[in-house]
């Protein structure tokens, strides 16, 4: 059941030629990339010469071509070194084999792709299945051509199938399924051919004499390795071309012609990419708006016991249904537009700040591989696309022709742009302790231990923490700084005018950034997925380990979502100017000091003295912070003999 | 008769209204704002849209049917207002009142005097932001409510003053339970106080807010906490003791400018949580003193001929009730002066060069209610 799985190339050994000199001797690898591999990719070796393509429009150098790489030439990959897999409990340790992996594939002439040059297109099949999981390679890595092997010292890492992986997977798969249903054929790779387990009557195979057993061998001269190269030979084909197949039969090799009057119609592999792109994008938008949902019940029910009441506790059990009842309700109520408002920005308003937050959960790491997209400039996207929101309000504000709207629009604009400037350079801070911007790679550097995370790596961080937090508050327009908001002054300022769903859209914005903020300061500063006391290849190996790492994750996030909901009914509101002296005069000066000292701090400090300052600053910071926790909650306790705490929140 | 107001256009001002119907006044009140945007250049109280016409109401009904109606000149604290109206009538008639009623009375109107304070300190808190005190103070006048449910039969407009005494005797266990809940309320106030009244953002808010000066009071005619919050000494029941207060012991909260100038927002708050304290003190001696006797010495006739007016210290500072006799059984005039009225008008003076959320806080602090101002 071997498939072909390659979509994207991703391995690529550059050849080098010597001046002059033809022969084997004179050639090289020079170069090999990236340094991660997935079940899935393609090892692309590419030969000097490129051709221009007017595709990519892209120009390249060209070299003369070494004799010894030439095309149609069956070319083996070894990996010929110490793969080391992570054991799979910490007594075990790690574990290593030395080995040596051969991947056979073949040169495609250049005349089938003119995008491509004399490349070796080698399948990372089923047989390196074992490579599936996490593993680290240190070796050497060769190209073997007629007898003639090259070699480059390597490092690798393997890593399990991403997202984007599978949906390569699948886009392939479904490409490959179309063309042999088209055909006719189910076929099985081996020893470098198709042998064809199934014929189906009245189809093209069937009708062109193929039948069981045989051994379909190459196509337009490239051996068929695997089903990809059939699909892309079918590919290529024109209009009303006829497919040329070497046949194996017996002993005998004999060309099948197969001549269909229509070509399959192949799903275009892009557009299958964006399916399951779109599945995932899906599954984060329900995710988003669960979230948004849920949380709005546990705001109701911690608001209510702050205050020495219940909250909403009749509609389903424990009312968790409430939230349901009231989206409903919203729904079905009176599309109202106001006569005089702007109606276009009045109507967009709402959907604006909406996809600025849900745009958001796209970079958010919930477990070690279950995040929809790692992009790698993953926090500089998610301040880019939280802008999205201040426009939104703004426009809310203005269209809704309301002095009091208008009033809480400017607010809200002047508000979320001041601190979008703390926000973002106390989100720096982790990042140059990373050096990266990926959220991903954030999390893996940090660890699941308390002083492994950025927040407790040295005071300035342990700071910027609480800069990161505060100033996401004053981001989402929650109390202390709901002043775009107030009740009090401005009704409802900027949402004044708008009912409905409109309304309700404006809600779950902000109950859907309340969960960001938990999420992203849990990222960035306290270690996201992390379970204590696993190494990252350690948590890749066992499922159970990505659950817990969701649990983590959740159990952080949500942690911090509880102190929100806390904070806003327990403190007041700013006024405006307060709000902005706040900022300009407080958290702005003491974020880029805090960068400066960070970055000197991480340049200058052996990593010895880096894990002493963690340490310390865990101790100070960390502990100070409990102790004086704790001790308010003794005060508490001996003074209000009346307020000891229940077991059971629900009563 | 045509009034013409005149008032200029800067031209970079907009004006707002801050209509009766906002989620943030205290009744049904209506200001015009001129502002900037954010400082405001003045805003114009505009009263008048909750009046129910109860002086003229009074002109039709028997002195002593007029008790709901007194109720509700100022529903939070209708104790007190009831006993403005009662002495009144009762100075008119040259009437006694058993010593047992106005005990019970006394106690009536400090039982009052804390719920009222509760939901003024409690609404300038939420106005302010902070929306948690302001359930934990109901949930202590949900208590004095059913203390009073017990005693009258009412939690809000209480009816319970007659002229003469009071209408009901205490229930079985009232001064226990009463003493019960004094008890709970010494830890109430200290926690009320660590939660808002020292919290750094309220301080921020309120200090140093509209600050009125004791000659602006004075001269604007403020009374109660918000003449004692700009530093006037001055309290009827110790200085003009009625009823029984001239045997009580107790202490006046004057505003000292603690937290910054005398007479701010920060003061009134502080003025009204001392009050609340020593209510409770007050409290604790009447239920000691506590005399036996009868509670309701009902007048013969009531046909009275003359004039009086009496002064009491409503929780909203000085009601007077000025009522003219003219030998029928109902009244020839009666008029209610009360403290939220004076209170608008310095509104006025202070909203200039004031941001719009100060003025939410001011108006919160001076204690206004839309029914006193109306009647």
């Amino acid at each position: 059941m071997n498939r072909a799985l390659c979509l994207s190339p991703l391995l690529s050994l550059l050849w080098l030629a010597a001046c002059d000199a033809p022969g084997s001797e004179g050639t090289a690898i020079i170069d090999y990339r990236p340094d991660k591999l997935q079940v899935g990719d393609r090892l692309v070796i590419e030969g000097p010469q490129v051709v221009t393509s007017a595709a990519t429009a892209v120009a390249r150098l060209s070299f003369r071509p070494p004799p010894a790489f030439r095309a149609k030439t069956r070319t083996t990959v070894i990996f010929d070194g110490t793969f080391t897999y992570p054991g799979r409990t910490r007594k075990q340790g790690p574990r290593q084999e030395q080995k040596r992996i051969e991947l056979a594939g073949v040169a495609l002439p250049a005349q089938t792709d003119p995008v491509w040059s004399e490349r070796v297109t080698v399948a990372m099949t089923d047989e390196t299945r074992r490579l599936v999981g996490y593993a680290m390679f240190h070796g050497r890595l060769g190209v073997e051509q007629e007898g003639a092997v090259h070699w480059i010292p390597a490092r690798l890492q393997f890593f399990p199938p991403s997202m984007r992986s599978l949906a390569d997977l699948v886009a392939s798969w479904t490409s490959d399924r179309q063309v042999l249903s088209w055909l006719g054929i189910e076929t099985a790779v081996e020893n470098d051919a198709l042998v064809i387990g199934k014929v189906i009557e009245g189809k093209l195979a069937a009708k062109s004499g193929l039948q069981l057993g045989d051994r379909l061998t190459q196509v337009g001269g490239v051996p068929l390795s695997s089903n990809r190269m059939l699909t892309t030979a079918v590919r290529r084909l024109p209009a009303k071309g006829v497919l040329a197949l070497q046949v194996a039969r017996g002993g005998r090799e004999f060309t099948a012609r197969i001549a269909g009057q229509s070509r399959p119609w192949v799903i275009p592999i892009s557009l299958v990419y964006l399916a399951v792109m779109l599945v995932f994008a899906v599954v984060a938008l329900t995710v988003a708006l669960l979230f948004a949902g849920v949380l709005t019940w546990v705001e109701r029910r911690v608001a209510g016991r702050v205050q020495s009441r219940i909250g909403p506790n009749r509609v389903g059990p424990q009312g968790i249904l409430q939230w349901l009842a009231d989206g409903i309700k919203l729904m079905l109520k009176e599309d109202v537009v106001p006569d005089a408002v702007d109606k276009p920005l009045f109507k967009l308003a709402p959907y604006l700040v909406f996809m600025g937050l849900l745009g958001t959960f796209v970079v958010l790491p919930f477990g070690q591989f279950l995040i929809v997209a790692d992009l790698n400039i993953g926090l500089l996207y998610l301040i880019a696309i939280t802008g999205f929101v201040s426009l939104g309000l703004m426009m809310a504000g203005w269209s809704s022709n309301n002095k009091w709207s208008l009033l809480g629009g400017m607010r809200a604009a002047a508000q979320i742009i001041s601190y979008e400037i703390p926000s973002g350079l106390a989100l720096m801070v982790p990042v140059v302790l990373a050096g990266t911007l990926s959220t991903h790679s954030i999390v893996e550097q940090q660890g699941g231990l308390p002083w492994q995370w950025y927040m407790f790596d040295n005071p300035f961080a342990f700071v910027c923490f609480f800069i990161y937090f505060v100033s996401a508050l004053a981001e989402g327009n929650r109390t202390p700084f709901d002043l775009p908001e107030a009740e009090n002054e401005l009704v409802a300022g900027y949402q004044t005018e708008y009912s409905g769903w409109r309304f309700a859209v404006f809600m779950m914005s902000e109950w859907a950034n309340i969960f960001v903020i938990g999420a992203v300061a849990t990222t960035v500063y306290m270690g996201g997925w992390q379970v204590p006391g696993l190494s990252v290849a350690q948590q890749a190996q066992s499922a159970w380990w990505q659950l817990l790492g969701l649990m983590i994750f959740l159990g952080k996030s949500l942690g911090l979502v509880f102190v929100i909901i806390w904070i806003r009914w327990t403190l007041p509101r700013f006024r405006v100017d307060q709000m902005m002296r706040l900022c300009w005069r407080y958290f702005v000066p003491w974020t880029f000091v805090s960068i400066i000292a960070v970055a000197l701090w991480s340049m200058i400090a052996p990593p010895w003295l880096r894990l002493l300052g963690a340490l310390g600053t865990t101790a100070l910071c960390g502990g100070g912070l409990g102790l004086v926790f704790l001790s308010r909650v003794a005060f508490n306790w001996r003074n209000n003999p009346e307020k000891r705490w229940t077991w059971n929140p629900f009563y | 008769m045509n009034q013409l107001i005149f008032s200029y256009d800067s031209g970079n001002e907009m004006v707002l209204n801050m209509g009766p119907h906002h989620p943030s006044t205290h009744g049904v009140l209506r200001f015009i704002i001129r502002t900037d945007g954010e400082i405001m250049r003045e805003a114009t109280p505009v009263v008048g849209y909750l009046h129910r016409a109860i002086e003229k109401i009074a002109e039709g009904t028997p002195y002593e049917s007029l008790m709901p109606y007194v109720d509700r000149v100022d529903y939070v604290s209708a104790m007190t207002a009831d006993q403005c109206w009662a002495m009144a009538v009762e100075k008119l008639l040259g009437h006694e009142v058993p010593e047992r009623a106005e005990y019970l009375r006394v106690i009536a109107s400090e039982l009052n005097r804390i719920s009222s304070h509760a939901i003024c300190v409690g609404v300038m808190a939420m106005d302010i932001g902070a929306i948690t005190p302001f359930p934990y103070l109901l949930r202590e006048r949900e208590t004095i409510n059913d203390l009073l449910e017990e005693l009258c039969g009412n939690r809000l407009t209480y009816n319970y003053l007659r002229v003469g005494g009071v209408s009901h005797d205490l229930p079985a266990g009232w001064v226990d339970r009463c003493q019960t809940f004094l008890d709970h309320f010494d830890n109430v106030l200290p926690e009320f106080d660590r939660l808002i009244t020292n919290n750094e953002i309220f301080i921020d808010r309120s200090a140093d807010v509209c600050p009125v000066t004791a000659e602006e009071a004075v001269a604007y005619g403020l009374v109660g906490p918000n003449l004692r919050a700009s530093g006037v000494d001055f309290d009827l029941r110790r200085d003009l003791p009625y009823s029984i207060y001239g045997g009580l012991e107790f202490d006046v909260a004057v505003g000292t400018g603690t937290m910054g100038s005398v007479g701010d927002c920060w003061d009134r708050f502080w003025v009204r949580c001392e009050e609340m304290k020593q209510s409770v003190r007050m409290l604790r001696q009447c239920l000691a003193d506590l005399p036996q006797g009868p509670v309701y010495n009902k007048p013969k006739r009531i046909r009275p001929t003359g004039e009086a007016w009496v002064r009491v210290e409503s929780s909203r500072g000085d009601m007077f009730c000025y009522v003219v006799g003219n030998g029928t059984p109902q009244p020839e005039r009666v008029h209610f002066r009360t403290g939220s009225y004076n209170a608008m008008q310095i509104v006025k003076l202070k909203s200039r060069g004031v941001m719009v959320a100060d003025l939410v806080a001011f108006i919160a602090s001076l204690d206004v209610i839309a029914p006193e101002i109306d009647r």
